[in-house]
Formats: C-alpha cells, structure tokens, sequence
C-alpha cells in the first residue's frame, strides 16, 4: 500500500518535470512556466447548449426539428 | 487498508441510497412516491392521456408503466429503454444535461448539425434528443404544480400537449406540422415557469 502511494506521488512529481512537446514548441519545466495561449484555431468549441430554462429547451428544440428537416 | 476498505464500502452505500428515481406525469420508471391514501386512484384506467396525467399529477405514480409517447409505438421496448437511460440527465443541468442528453440518444457528435452531417442513421438519435428536451419541459410544467404555480389541470393540459408533440415524433410526422406544435406550445407557455 505505502509502495503504491509512494509510487503515484512520485509520478505526479516526476509528471510536472518532464519536458513535453505540444504544437511543435518543447515546454520544459512545465510547473515554472507559465503556460502560453494556445493559436485560435486549435482551441475546440465547447458545442453542448447550456440548458438553464425553459426557453434554453425551445430553442435546442427548434435547432433540433431544423435537424430533421 | 481495512480502513480504507470500510470508508469505500460506506461512500458505495450512501451514492447508491442517494439516487434517485425520477418521477413522472407522463408515465415510466418511477418514483418519487407522494403520499397518499389507502386506496389511491388508479390513473391507468382514465381512458384519455390528460386524465391520466392529471391523475398521475395529483397522486403521484403509484406503479412503473409504459411512458405515454411508447404506447403510440408496435415496439416500444426502445423508446422505455431511453426514458429509463435518461433519468439521471435530468438531475444535472447547463451543458452537463445537454451532453447527457445526447450521449444517452446515441450522438456521436456535440451538435444536431454536425450530427445530422452524419446522414440518414443520425436521425433516430436527433428524435430522441428532440423527446428528452421535451421530457425537460414537462419536467419543468411538474414542478410547477408541485410549486403550486399552475393547478394540476392547467399542468396536465400542457403535459398532455407535450406528450402529443413527442407521438409526432416518434410517428415521424411531418417536421413543418411538429414545428407548428411546438410554436404554439412556446406561445403558451406560462412565463412564470422558466
């Protein structure tokens, strides 16, 4: 158990130092640095629709029968 | 380790207590059991869908049923199957519900138009997607007779008209006549039920 907790501390640890690469551009150190903007168009649209009330349902509904057409 | 197993035993117990079944007007899986008397009415034997509801709206759900949209189908061992899937949806809400939603319909996409992009095999997932956002609204209708905001007939009228547009659906009427359903629905519904 100890083993085991011990183990998955040090790769936590061991995860923030590795250097990794990501859109061409190596990050070393990754804990240190502050992370960079990532380009527009890489960044992925969140395209659930926020349900909060009754006119967010009418309006997924209506989005929804235009599917259908 | 016995510690541990013990506190994961009883975290296992007190998540399995805690969910719970949702209940609803329009039949299904149930129940949030409301009080009631000894012998309560059995709203299966009102001979039409608003009768039923309203029945079901003022005694609560006293047994498990076929939803009422089902009914309408020769099989309709699916269409329970996805009221029973998406009972946990509506416990959350935002975009949470709405991706439960559509996981639960069968997208394999985040959006109806990139869904649909997919062709003919998208559509009985855009149909289910459509039932669960309508299953929201009487949700929405429910609990605002429990808030006492509508009475139980006003609720059942627009519960009933819900439950109409869903049989559309499912019976793949035409889109332009569900859509002028739906419109007219919008256009009634009661401003102090967000």
């Amino acid at each position: 158990m100890k083993v085991l907790l011990l183990l998955i501390v040090g790769m936590v640890l061991l995860s923030g130092c590795d250097p990794y690469e990501k859109d061409g551009i190596i990050y070393e150190h990754v804990i240190d640095q502050e992370m960079p903007d990532l380009p527009a168009e890489t960044v992925q649209p969140d395209d659930y629709t926020d349900i909060q009330t009754a006119e967010d349902d009418f309006e997924a509904l209506d989005e929804t029968l235009d599917g259908l057409e | 380790m016995k510690k541990f197993l013990s506190i994961f035993v009883v975290l296992l117990l007190l998540c399995s207590v805690s969910v719970l079944a949702k209940g609803g007007s329009s039949g299904g899986t149930i129940v949030k059991p409301k009080v009631v008397e000894a012998d309560p009415t059995d709203c299966e034997s009102f001979a039409t869908v608003k009768e039923r509801v309203k029945c079901r709206l003022e005694n609560g759900q006293q047994k498990e049923t076929t939803p009422e949209p089902c009914r309408q189908l020769a099989i309709a061992a699916k269409c329970v199957q996805y009221y029973k899937d998406t009972i946990t949806c509506y416990d959350l809400n935002g975009k949470e519900k709405d991706q439960c939603f559509k996981t639960k319909a069968g997208f394999e996409t985040k959006d109806v138009r990139s869904e649909r992009a997919r062709g003919e095999p998208s559509l009985g997932a855009i149909r289910y997607y459509a039932l669960a956002l309508l299953y929201d609204l009487e949700e929405r209708a429910e609990d605002a007779v429990d808030e006492n905001e509508l009475t139980a007939d006003e609720g059942a009228q627009l519960i009933s008209e819900i439950i109409e547009i869903k049989v559309k659906i499912l019976g793949k009427a035409p889109v332009s006549e569900i859509k002028s359903d739906v419109a007219e629905l919008r256009a009634q519904w009661p401003s102090e039920i967000r």
